[in-house]
């Protein structure tokens, strides 16, 4: 067994999985910092230019400077002791994107300098906070590119604070998982007709489309519009602020599908992107996916939760 | 640029103020840390880019300097600490552009302890604590980030008073490691007196006021004219100057440790084997031994301030009795002639040689002399003659010198003694009153044995001013000679020096000079002689100590967190409601108070609802934390809310 493999295990040991932690003696390890070994050392060296030197000013320097180390040991402990962890709910992230898992600290004193960091590979750098007495929701940035749902991992978080002698840290896997949805890429979906109308499929690539809707007319710009309907155009061409309209396929509900051209996992960014789309602007949407599972159309944050998640928990491909 | 690194860098600019008053620094560093400091303080990427040419110009100058100062192999000591103080500098420098200045916090912190090893004094070492001071409230700034800089500095306060007990116990209780090695001494603040006597040398010296030594007595001091303290015993006359000639056998004296203490001595740094003392009773140390001519022997220069004691014997001056020997009574054979003739004459007067002293008393109060700084120069070839019987205006060497001349040629044995005569007497409020010995003390008389007596103390220069040995140097001399001494400063300005100088001597007899001799008489006291348990005792002390400091850090951080400030500058904007009865309710949050209090008074509802909404704006939307500026923002709005209230409330009670 190699040293990572062993230092790795040992942090596994360390490490509490549990929605609550109270930190404390049992889960607390405190050594001295790369600093407080440099302090120590300046200790010794004063001490001894004092001694020989027969002057007692190094002298009390160096014991102000041991009693501040002997000190901080307690303080650097208690900056961290007695600090309630809880895991709250999480919100649905995207791949690829830095997203926010939510925690929330109780502490009844004010805690400085309290460093986060999650022990995985391209994780993002440590975070700092000061905890305040209280009640206290903190957001740690997380990473993945996968989709899926995923426990976020250990948590390393440690302080340095009054003096930046000791280090104290101890180790946390939150159980709550995240939900990560597919990576927003804006693409080409399959669309599908309504069920009312039963039209029949459309390809995405027509060229009446901007996006997947259907063009229908231009009509005076509205600055509420946003600049994406400008028809920048007929702008430059000096017709005024005009606006492109689209329709929707027959009707007002939209389904869509991965488009089956394109390779899965970006079939469903394109598709992951879409229903954002359509959520900001409003409109009802329905999913119909390869695995049978169909989302009837609707519309509202909820729904676009249950379509990401849906698209979050499909199977992975297998590697070849 | 961060709080800490203004820190340090203050930190490092009273630094540099201390070394260039006390004089330690190299003209190199003198120069190169205000330049290094400014130029660290507009961190500028010309800077950022040539730092490392800036560093290797800085050790190429440092190297040069300290290769030329290398003549003297004793200043290789001063050389490294300049070094260390120029690097903390470049570190500090550095720490503006890269760095965390965690490391120049820790190199200036060495730097405040090499300071240490010159400069002891009271205000040295008030400026080295503010130093280090300053260097801790960096780190703490460092941790925890930006915050108001009376809040950091009450911090670094609480944190410095909170580790005292923990310092005092290991001061004073830790065993000490016996000094490995000796560092070099600090040569540049040692008192004037010197091995060889010249005349003029004195006059010169006498005009410098700095410290020579303190002295604290059991009892009353002695009266101004028995004030004579002893340094130097001069037996060899070469024609010009006087030495101390061979080393005499040491009398065999054995220090008293624990004999009652006459005297206390604090002496300044001195590059002359001898310490003062006035020649009654012994030393309270063994490194300290009386030799036959009675001079207090230590046998090496004093590096640092020292302290000893003189105990009682309740026996006579053993080294008063020490028999004369040739040296005593030798004078060069070709050289003052005159002199020779005048003391030859007062031989053939009397055999006696009280009646002799007696003559030669009535000859130098008959003589013209005028007692001055400024005496002119002497031939080098006879120049007593030249004083005695030309000139006749010198200083105390000029004739304490020729009197010893002349006793020698009235075959009377005689020595010069130069030591310090007088001093000024302290009575610091509050604490013990001392005698304070200048420069300007410096004095030089003689001695000369008489059978029966010993060695017996003349002053010719008394003879000639009484006033120099009954009232001061400055009442002796005349109007020009006065302002050589220097303009006195005014009364109010010696009465504080006065203070500081009781501080001080405390402060260096009680901290500086605790060393493991006092240490053990320290523990004696303590522990009954059971010194099997100094260990036991210490450790129990710095536990003690560890403990009493944690309690406060808590009792502190509960107090400080029920003195929340946006807490209470919400109970304040709260109490004009109070006064209407509308009090917040036990489980009630803010925001339910505010709905409840603008239901009950409607036409204040937007201002009691503006109160819910920058407390939780103050409260949940500040990331990561509440700044100061916004601390101070909320109780700005708070306190204008509270103003409104306080106008609608008076209002209401007027109409009613």
């Amino acid at each position: 067994m190699g040293f990572a493999e062993w230092w790795q295990g040992l942090q596994r040991r360390l490490s509490r999985t549990t929605p609550q932690l109270v930190l404390g003696h049992r889960n607390l390890y405190i050594l001295p910092s790369s600093f407080g070994g440099l302090w120590l050392l300046s200790c010794i060296v004063l001490y001894l230019i004092g001694i020989n030197g027969g002057s007692n000013s190094p002298v009390l320097l160096a014991f102000l400077m041991a009693g501040l180390l002997l000190i901080s040991l307690f303080l650097t402990h208690f900056n961290l002791q007695g600090l309630k962890l809880e895991v709250l709910p999480q919100r649905l992230g995207f791949a690829d994107q830095d997203q926010v898992y939510a925690i929330k600290t109780i502490s009844k004193t004010w805690r400085p300098s309290i460093k986060w960091r999650w022990l995985q590979p391209g994780a993002p750098e440590q975070q700092l906070q000061h905890i305040r007495p209280g009640h206290q929701r903190l957001e740690l940035r997380w990473h993945t590119h996968q989709r899926g749902l995923h426990l976020p991992g250990r948590l390393l978080i440690h302080t340095t604070a009054p003096l930046g002698l000791f280090r104290c840290w101890c180790y946390w896997e939150p159980p709550e998982p995240i939900w990560v949805a597919p990576a927003r890429q804006r693409g080409p979906v399959q669309l599908f007709a309504s069920d009312n109308n039963k039209a029949a499929q459309l390809n995405s690539a027509t060229n009446k489309r901007s996006g997947s809707e259907l063009f229908e007319e231009l009509r005076p710009w509205r600055p509420e519009e946003g600049l994406q309907r400008v028809d920048w155009k007929a702008r430059a061409r000096g017709r005024g602020w005009v606006a492109k309209r689209f329709s929707d396929i027959g009707s007002s509900e939209l389904w869509i599908g991965p488009a089956q051209q394109l390779p899965f996992e970006i079939a469903l960014e394109h598709l992951c992107d879409r229903l954002c789309q359509e959520t900001a602007a409003g409109n009802a949407v329905g999913l119909r996916l390869p695995n049978n599972t169909q989302l009837p159309p609707a519309n509202g944050h909820q729904h676009l939760e249950h379509c990401l998640r849906a698209l979050a928990q499909l199977p992975l491909p297998r590697c070849p | 640029m961060s709080l800490a690194q203004r820190l340090l860098q203050l930190a490092l600019l009273l630094l540099w103020a201390q070394l260039l008053i006390t004089g330690h620094l190299y003209p190199l560093a003198a120069i190169a840390m205000p330049a290094i400091l400014l130029l660290s303080l507009k961190p500028h990427s010309l800077v950022r880019s040539n730092l490392n040419w800036i560093t290797l110009a800085c050790l190429l100058g440092w190297a040069i300097t300290a290769i030329r100062e290398q003549e003297d192999p004793t200043t290789w000591f001063t050389s490294l600490v300049n070094l260390v103080w120029l690097m903390a500098s470049l570190k500090l420098l550095e720490s503006g552009h890269k760095h965390n200045p965690r490391s120049a916090a820790l190199v200036l912190l060495l730097s405040i302890g090499l300071a240490g090893t010159f400069n002891q004094n009271l205000s040295s070492n008030l400026l080295q604590g503010s130093c280090a001071l300053l260097c801790i409230a960096a780190l703490v700034a460092l941790e925890a980030g930006p915050q108001p800089l009376a809040d950091l500095l009450r911090r670094s306060l609480t944190l410095f008073a909170i580790v005292i007990p923990i310092v005092l116990a290991g001061f004073l209780l830790l065993p000490r490691l016996p000094a490995l090695w000796s560092l070099p001494g600090n040569r540049s603040n040692q008192t004037g007196l010197s091995e060889y006597l010249r005349p003029g040398e004195l006059a010169s010296l006498v005009q410098s006021h700095g410290i020579a030594a303190r002295v604290r007595f059991r009892g009353p001091p002695p009266p101004p004219e028995r004030r004579y303290w002893r340094v130097l015993v001069h037996r060899q006359f070469d024609g010009y100057g006087w030495s101390h000639g061979p080393s005499l056998p040491l009398a065999n004296e054995q220090a008293i440790a624990d004999g009652t203490i006459l005297q206390q001595w604090l002496v300044e740094p001195s590059q002359l084997d001898w310490r003062p003392w006035s020649g009654h009773g012994l030393p309270n140390t063994t490194d300290l031994r009386i030799d036959s001519g009675g001079g207090l022997w230590a046998g090496t220069p004093l590096r640092q301030r020292g302290s000893y004691g003189i105990v009682a014997t309740g026996r006579g001056d053993t080294w008063r009795k020490a028999p004369p020997t040739a040296v005593d009574l030798a004078l060069p054979e070709d050289s003052n002639p005159r002199l020779k003739a005048l003391g030859n004459s007062w031989l053939q007067q009397s055999v006696d040689p009280v009646k002799r002293l007696e003559i030669a008393h009535n000859w130098f109060n008959s003589q013209p002399f005028t007692y001055t700084l400024d005496p002119g120069r002497l031939p080098h070839q006879n120049q007593l003659d030249a004083f005695l019987f030309d000139h006749q205006r010198g200083f105390c060497e000029h004739y304490a010198a020729s009197f010893s001349a002349l006793m020698r040629a009235t075959n009377i044995p005689a020595r010069v003694v130069v030591g310090y005569q007088g001093g000024h007497w302290q009575q610091p409020l509050g604490t013990d009153a001392f005698l304070l010995l200048k420069n300007s003390d410096a004095h030089a008389w003689s001695e000369i044995w008489l059978p029966k007596r010993g060695w017996v103390e003349v002053d010719p220069t008394s003879w000639v001013v009484p006033e120099r040995v009954r009232q001061s140097l400055a009442a002796s001399l005349n109007e020009s000679d006065r302002q050589l001494l220097g303009q006195q400063p005014p009364a109010w300005l010696q009465v504080l020096a006065s203070q500081w100088q009781g501080l001080d001597t405390h402060w260096q007899l009680w901290v500086m000079q605790f060393d493991s001799s006092a240490q053990e008489r320290l523990l004696f006291t303590l522990l009954h002689g059971q010194r099997q348990w100094q260990g036991l005792v210490a450790v129990v002390a710095i536990g003690v100590g560890l403990t009493g400091a944690i309690t406060l850090i808590v009792v502190i951080d509960h107090r400080q967190n029920q003195q929340d400030p946006a807490r209470v500058a919400l109970k304040d904007c709260l109490i004009p409601l109070a006064k209407l009865k509308i009090k917040p309710a036990p489980g009630e949050t803010l925001q339910q108070f505010c709905k409840r209090a603008a239901v009950a008074i409607p036409e204040q509802q937007q201002l009691i609802e503006r109160i819910s909404l920058h407390y939780n704006s103050y409260r949940f939307d500040s990331n990561p934390s509440p700044t100061a500026q916004q601390l101070r923002r909320l109780r700005l709005k708070l306190r204008a809310i509270k103003t409104e209230l306080w106008y609608y409330v008076r209002k209401q009670k007027g109409q009613a």
